[in-house]
């Protein structure tokens, strides 16, 4: 019987320890906004910032659209538990989606500390949407400006036709690599691929550049590089 | 009201116009009874020119020996022009009132109003073309519901071949509801349903739109 009530302590003490989580604001530092979306595409946005400690994780994302204006809250889950809360910069990223909007200039705003412009140009009236990007989840460097993306070809069918770079003249830069249909014959075989992609890192004023990579399920990789070593 | 067609057999893929990436070195071969599909597009254009705008022009590009399985309206100034590739002309789902459906969407982004693509902009979303289509053009060309179900069913399932979706269905609908309005592609079993709904004069579904 003293073995149950003592288990239950255990039990309730472990409780009061989580209790003791809360909600915050997300220390976000700063906001990329890659260029080249249109009406047609699911629009992502990715927001890094540096937690102050361990006792930080990341929460929720909420995103609200009005009229031209987009709201984005990111929010931290925080347990404040002394001996476990080191001072330390603990980086992290969210990578936003903001889902499909209308052509059109916005301005973009997170947790109130960071604003961006955004515009979304007009999609052309196709009667299906036929554009293809690679399935893309890796990004290797090789030397300079010379990366590799890796992904992978889910039919002999499609082969890519071209990568396009655009930079937004910023601190991103959108990665396109278009593919094309090469018979009609399309069986499913998953194989892996390479393609090499020059990026012109040089042509953005920032140390920690964002790559964003549209692939084929309609959203994107990202990754921020670290060029300070580089420089 | 001075509407034309102009119908234009480009034989080949490698005119500037049609020197699409997606085409280069596709090489499907297509058999396309061109008379049929220039016989609807005249029918098209004499039907049309009483819903034009006063002033506006209509071209009509046919492109049979292209492989792209799609269909394209642009507008410069007081000229929209249209575009069918191939691919779309010569499918085996694509028959007489499946063109003119076809067209009428590619119509329906010119004169189908708000919600449009962009604010500033001139076209209006796949939604509100495909439930024009459904609603205020179709029924320029043929009056049986039955009939326009088969070609809403036809152009879809040509939809859902290129995109890879699952087939779509007069027997079910889509379910879903936007949070925002969708400005770009609704999937195909919620294009079906929105075609349905226009020729019904329902209101349009809430898997693309919000009221």
């Amino acid at each position: 019987m003293k073995q149950i009530l003592f288990a239950s302590l255990i039990m309730m003490s472990a409780t009061a320890a989580y209790a003791q989580m809360d909600v915050t604001s997300a220390p976000v530092k700063h906001l990329y906004v890659p260029t080249g979306f249109d009406s047609n595409d699911s629009v992502e946005v990715v927001v890094t910032g540096n937690f102050p400690n361990p006792c930080y994780s990341r929460n929720t994302v909420s995103v609200e659209v009005k009229n031209d204006m987009i709201n984005v809250e990111i929010s931290a889950l925080t347990r404040w538990e002394k001996l476990n809360c080191p001072d330390m910069q603990v980086p992290f990223k969210e990578v936003v989606a903001i889902g499909n909007l209308q052509g059109g200039d916005y301005k973009i705003n997170v947790n109130g500390k960071l604003s961006e412009k955004l515009s979304v140009s007009e999609a052309s009236s196709g009667a299906v949407d036929d554009h293809l990007y690679a399935a893309i989840d890796n990004l290797e460097h090789v030397s300079g400006d010379n990366y590799i993306l890796h992904g992978w070809r889910y039919s002999h069918c499609v082969d890519l036709d071209r990568v396009e770079v655009v930079s937004n003249g910023k601190d991103t830069l959108s990665v396109l690599p278009i593919m094309k249909q090469t018979t009609d014959f399309c069986p499913m075989k998953m194989t892996p691929v390479a393609y090499p992609v020059k990026l012109g890192l040089r042509s953005l004023k920032i140390s920690e550049p964002l790559v964003h990579v549209r692939t084929m399920d309609g959203k994107s990789f990202n990754t921020v590089l670290d060029l300070r070593e580089r420089r | 009201m001075n509407a034309k067609v102009l119908i234009f057999l480009l034989a080949s893929t490698g005119s500037q116009a049609a020197c699409l990436p997606d085409a280069e070195s596709f090489s499907k071969k297509i058999l396309v009874d061109v008379r049929d599909i220039e016989d609807a597009a005249s029918h098209f254009e004499g039907i049309v020119k009483t819903i034009l705008p006063s002033g506006q022009d209509l071209i009509v590009r046919l492109e049979p020996n292209n492989p792209r399985t799609n269909a394209e309206i642009t507008k410069s100034g007081n000229e929209l022009s249209m575009i069918v590739w191939g691919g779309m002309i010569g499918h085996p789902e694509m028959d007489r009132g499946t063109f003119f459906l076809l067209l009428c969407h590619e119509l329906g982004h010119a004169l189908g109003g708000p919600p449009l693509k962009s604010r500033t902009g001139w076209s209006s979303t796949e939604g509100q073309a495909d439930y024009f289509s459904g609603g205020e053009c179709f029924h320029l060309f043929e009056p049986d519901e039955e009939i326009f179900a088969q070609s809403a069913l036809r152009l879809t399932k040509i939809y859902s071949e290129v995109l890879r979706e699952e087939v779509p269905s007069l027997n079910r609908c889509d379910e879903g509801q936007v949070l925002r309005i969708n400005f770009g592609y609704p999937n195909v079993q919620c294009r079906l349903d929105t075609l349905m709904a226009g020729w019904r004069k329902l209101p349009r579904p809430r898997c693309w739109f919000l009221p």
